[in-house]
């Protein structure tokens, strides 16, 4: 296998505002919630925008015009089960 | 690219985030015992293809739990997606070298070229595919763990393998034990557990813990750790058969610097430990280690020692015995040869004699005749000394020919007691023959040799009595097919050591010596060996010294 030629997967931040977010939990008894998308891109492709790290790459959460292969996953009724779908009532805004 | 939940290593492998508690001592101790046990038999036995082959097992072991703790610890994907793949290889090839290693072990030699090809044709999808897609095609940064195309029918066929490898393995221990020499047996026993166990431990283990985690009954792949202590299983095996069976070709100074490395490592292992059930646990196997590798190379030094002392006795022996035989075999041929020169010109001495005595050459004076008569009987007495010399040379050498015929033993008896009796009388001693037969006494012997030896027994008893009688006594056991002759007299008799020696070479008994009777002590050593070529034996009895002695000779009946 080519050195960056395979897939990556990871958790793209996503704002349960403007879209419909996957919920996870940031500790074992879920005290606390992230929101976050499915991301799936070419590694290659992520490395020549964010370099090794995506963590502070805003290019992480997008998918550019040039990438063939990219997807940005939501959490959407028909596949997201009650427990991952936003609840905006229990958001402190 | 990084995955960005866990922080990077330390020399590639040490992590300071909060792993499992056992994945270093599983791995590293494992490892690293199994590197040096590989090392040190490899470095003292070059040459030997099973030292290789376990180097190239605990070599391949070492990469394997390398490349594991690079997919634990490490966060670069590119970098675990590679220790992933090498992993799986040296997986498949662990169990291949598994086979090869008992193979070279059972029979002593290399594989055939052949079977070298079944062993790359079982590799070979592994090697083809595991660096493809049709292993693993991406990587999750946020599990920091990589994914796999359908990533069971893969694990599956490198399990497979294990599996194949054990199976293959057994077959071959079973065989091997029964067709084995019985001390080899506890050296293939020995093997087949090592072996086994490492491979059921290691294979089994690993798929049960990649098969429960991808049906998430288990959260991780902690399980695998524990098939790590197959290896040790399989390296005390080694252990024992290096330092008992010296199977690998060890000597003593390797075993004790390999124990010490053993235990340095299993303690090095209390500098990268944190926590307190783990620096326990780890210092008792210190402390364990270190008691068991003193008392184990004590224990083998001295059975070592004691070895070798044995074995060079046993050379010595050897030796000494092969230059007995030597000295023994160039003995009987100077006794041969040195009879043959000797009896030519006593022939001639003893003819002359006879000549001058009949008076060939002229009357001769009256007071020559007993000089002439006496040089006539000691050369009569000469010639039969040297055939007697002779016919032991020719019984020692195997070269004594028997003309074998059925004849009436009782009656050839009666004929030496009726020629001997004149010679019994002329000592006063009164020469009788019984019988007391049941069946017709014929034996099947050469009759000549044997007639010699009745007559020896005789005369024998005539010599060595001062006065009373000699009973030739001749009686059979119809029964079971043998006849006795007994030859009783009432002469000087003999103590128990006596008798003990009597059969042997130039032996006579200590009295013998006070009657002034000459003899070669060959007399009953030849008889005793001729009458055992026919099949029978001659025992002596004496109730002691003065009370007269008693031989009897046992020999099979014919019919």
């Amino acid at each position: 296998m080519v050195i960056h030629d395979y897939v990556v997967s990871y958790e793209g931040e996503c704002d349960p505002y403007e879209s419909s977010c996957f919920v996870g939990c940031e500790n074992e008894e879920c005290t606390a919630e992230y929101f976050y998308t499915k991301v799936e891109r070419h590694a290659s492709d992520l490395v020549n925008l964010c370099g090794d790290s995506i963590l502070g790459c805003e290019f992480a959460n997008i998918c550019t015009s040039e990438e063939l292969q990219c997807k940005i996953e939501y959490c959407s009724l028909d596949d997201c089960d009650e427990v991952n779908k936003p609840n905006m009532e229990n958001i402190d805004l | 690219m990084n995955c960005y939940l866990f922080t990077e290593p330390i020399y590639l492998i040490f992590s300071p985030d909060s792993l499992p508690e056992l994945l270093y001592y599983s791995h590293l101790s494992s490892a690293l015992i199994a590197i040096l046990v590989g090392l040190f038999i490899f470095l003292n036995g070059r040459s030997f293809l099973l030292n290789k082959l376990l180097f190239l097992i605990t070599a391949t072991f070492f990469l394997w739990v390398f490349s594991n703790l690079i997919t634990w610890t490490n966060v670069d994907s590119s970098f675990i997606l590679v220790a992933w793949t090498s992993f799986e290889i040296l997986s498949a090839l662990l169990s291949i070298l598994c086979i090869y290693f008992a193979y070279v072990f059972l029979f002593k030699e290399d594989v055939s070229f052949k079977l070298k090809i079944i062993f790359l044709i079982l590799l070979s999808p592994v090697l083809i595919f595991a660096p493809t897609y049709l292993n693993l095609t991406g990587f999750n940064l946020t599990d920091c763990d990589a994914f796999g195309f359908e990533e069971m029918p893969f694990k599956l066929y490198y399990t497979f393998l294990g599996i194949l490898a054990m199976v293959w393995i057994f077959v071959l221990l079973i065989k091997s034990y029964f067709l084995a020499k019985p001390e080899f047996r506890k050296q293939i026993l020995l093997m087949g557990i090592g072996i086994e166990s490492f491979l059921f431990f290691f294979f089994i283990t690993i798929f049960l813990t990649s098969y429960l985690t991808s049906i998430e009954i288990l959260d991780d792949s902690r399980l695998e750790m524990y098939g790590l202590f197959g290896m040790m299983v399989f390296v005390a095996m080694i252990g024992v058969l290096m330092v008992k069976f010296n199977t690998f070709n060890v000597k003593l100074i390797a075993t004790q610097v390999l124990i010490v490395s053993i235990t340095l490592s299993v303690g090095s292992q209390l500098l990268f430990i944190e926590s307190t059930t783990g620096f326990l646990v780890t210092g008792a196997t210190f402390l364990f280690s270190a008691i068991a590798g003193y008392l184990l190379t004590k224990s083998v030094k001295k059975e070592i020692q004691h070895r070798e002392e044995i074995e060079k006795l046993v050379g010595k022996l050897k030796k000494a015995n092969n230059r007995l035989r030597e000295l023994d075999k160039e003995k009987s041929e100077f006794v041969s040869i040195a009879s043959h020169q000797l009896r030519s010109p006593l022939t001639a001495i003893g003819g002359y004699v006879s000549l001058l005595r009949d008076g060939s050459f002229g009357k001769m004076p009256e007071k020559a005749f007993e000089p002439l008569e006496r040089i006539y009987t000691s050369t009569q007495n000469m010639s039969l000394s040297i055939e007697e010399y002779l016919n032991v040379s020719r019984i020692e050498s195997g070269n004594m020919k028997y003309n074998k015929v059925d004849f009436n033993l009782s009656e050839q008896a009666e004929h030496i007691c009726d020629d001997l009796r004149s010679v019994a009388l002329k000592k006063g001693l009164l020469l009788f023959f019984r019988t007391n037969l049941q069946s017709y006494p014929i034996v099947h012997a050469d009759q000549g040799k044997l007639v010699q030896s009745v007559h020896n027994l005789v005369n024998n008893s005539i010599k060595y009595t001062e006065k009373g009688t000699i009973t030739v006594y001749v009686h059979d056991d119809k029964f079971n097919k043998k006849i006795f002759l007994e030859v009783i007299d009432t002469g000087i008799g003999m103590n128990e050591k006596a008798l003990e020696n009597l059969f042997q070479k130039f032996e006579r008994a200590d009295n013998a010596h006070k009657t002034n009777i000459q003899g070669t002590g060959l007399g009953l050593y030849m008889a005793l060996k001729i009458v055992e070529a026919m099949g029978g034996t001659i025992t002596a009895y004496s109730e002691g010294e003065g009370k007269g002695s008693r031989f009897v000779l046992e020999l099979p009946l014919v019919g």
